[in-house]
């Protein structure tokens, strides 16, 4: 299922104020809901955020866990560790470090987030093929955001 | 990977380049005899430090020279300018001619042993990174381009502050060698009257909570030709200062400042690997040139002004915005006109 889709269903559950939704596409399916199950999340290993970032992260950051736990195959969400602008590539001028369906091993950069003029490399710690690249070049994003989807 | 000839060739750059330093003359019979290559060998090698930017005058029976003598890099020189127990923490100096970016150069090679550093000095860097992608220009001798890579045992606190602390480490060096009036511009160029002296850019990788391995990249301006600075001025708006004006002719050997900004820098990376930056916040902001100034900010698609307060323990840029106190963590600072 395309992940883009599931993002629009978080929304579209976000702003009705229903308590789930389950969609059924062949035979895949999918159910968001709010709260109720415990969300299974990738915890953001290095904490460089600080804490009231952390405590109030943006919807769409509070709604990836969801995702995570309802989508039914091993999908992997990859999040932002810290507050900064999102960059795919090392300059403007090269390629992205992934694009949907680049397979990535353990230790690869995925992405770059600046913050204070540090260009953080963000490694994959799974290996999998980029499903989802969720974030735009030069784009701020919030600790916690959903960057990518590895499967 | 360079090739043995490759390297020789480099070498032999080099060990030219050494007998010019002094600005004199040399014939092309000499060089070619301390060289132990032929004369049209010598040729060929001018050739190639003049396609490196590097200014070679030929002077029918004088010889060669550079316009003005010039302090090469030299390892020897660097280290010898250390202390003693702080050379044994430097895994590797590589003192380069000439490198497309001395810290991509560091960041292509194996991360040091924990708390130990290498180092990458070049005289020439054909594509300096400044941030996202914007070169930093510095044409031969006019200049420090350095890189230094670092591996924490663990990711230090507040490691995104790292570039502030950085930035105190310059500014260590630069009062050491007497240099006044120099300050801060959130979150990390060096300025001296409003004018950027030097820039800082940070590379990091690490794994969860285990070793972090930084890459700190570090452009001071020595002595900037004015047609660079003309050409800086008009192209991107960029106003420049150098050591060379504010220390008035009393200016260090480029060998010494390299040896101290190694110094300094490990330095600051000890005390950010205890405590932080926590350890540099009190000494960062009376250093802040943009204190209590009027600023534009960009931040992502917004542009917004107001008045700088300062850093926060975090090192995020403080903005009051029509009475709203907004922090950053991402953005573009610069000072704007009051009416």
């Amino acid at each position: 299922m395309d992940i883009r889709k599931v993002k629009k269903l978080i929304e579209l559950l976000e702003e009705s104020g229903i308590a789930e939704i389950e969609i059924k596409e062949g035979e895949e399916s999918v159910r968001i809901s709010r709260g109720g199950s415990q969300p299974i999340y990738h915890q953001p290993a290095v904490h460089y955020a600080p804490p009231q970032v952390a405590s109030a992260p943006a919807p769409v950051a509070a709604a990836a866990p969801a995702v995570a736990a309802a989508a039914p195959n091993n999908d992997y969400a990859v999040t932002a560790p810290m507050v900064g602008t999102y960059y795919a590539s090392a300059s403007p001028s090269s390629k992205p470090f992934v694009d949907i369906g680049s397979e990535v091993k353990v230790g690869d950069t995925l992405c770059i987030i600046e913050a204070m003029k540090m260009m953080n490399q963000i490694e994959s710690d799974r290996a999998g093929k980029v499903t989802s690249v969720l974030a735009k070049n030069g784009e701020a994003v919030e600790f916690g955001q959903v960057l990518f989807i590895i499967e | 990977m360079a090739t043995r000839s490759s390297e020789q060739s480099a070498a032999r750059q080099q060990g030219l380049l050494s007998m010019l330093a002094d600005g004199k003359f040399h014939s092309g019979e000499k060089l070619a005899a301390k060289l132990k290559v032929s004369r049209s060998a010598v040729w060929k090698l001018i050739r190639t430090l003049r396609l490196l930017g590097i200014e070679v005058q030929a002077v029918p029976k004088q010889g060669y020279r550079l316009p003005r003598p010039v302090d090469v890099y030299d390892a020897k020189t660097i280290l010898e300018g250390m202390p003693r127990a702080l050379r044994a923490r430097l895994e590797q100096l590589h003192v380069l001619l000439q490198v497309d970016s001395t810290n991509r150069f560091l960041s292509e090679r194996a991360a040091p042993e924990i708390d130990q550093a290498k180092v990458c000095v070049a005289e020439v860097q054909t594509m300096g990174k400044g941030r996202r992608g914007r070169t930093w220009v510095a044409p031969f001798g006019s200049g420090i381009c350095l890189s230094l890579s670092f591996k924490f045992a663990e990711s230090p606190p507040q490691l995104s502050a790292l570039g502030l602390g950085v930035g105190i480490a310059l500014l260590r060096v630069l009062d050491q060698f007497g240099a006044t009036e120099v300050g801060l511009k959130w979150p990390n160029d060096v300025v001296w009257r409003g004018r950027k002296l030097a820039g800082i850019l940070i590379e990091v990788a690490g794994e969860a909570g285990g070793p972090t391995r930084v890459v700190i990249g570090v452009g001071l301006n020595v002595h900037m030709p004015v047609p660079v600075r003309l050409a800086l001025a008009e192209q991107q708006a960029a106003l420049i200062a150098d050591l060379g004006e504010i220390l008035q002719g009393l200016l260090p050997d480029r060998n010494q400042l390299a040896a101290a900004l190694i110094e300094h820098l490990i330095a600051v990376l000890d005390e950010f690997a205890l405590r932080g930056f926590a350890a540099f916040v009190a000494e960062w902001r009376s250093r802040d040139a943009l204190a209590n100034a009027a600023v534009k900010v960009l931040a992502g698609n917004e542009t917004l002004q107001g008045t700088a307060l300062g850093v926060t323990d975090d090192g995020a840029l403080l903005v009051d915005v029509r009475g709203e106190r907004r922090q950053f963590f991402s953005a573009e600072v610069s000072l704007r006109a009051v009416k």
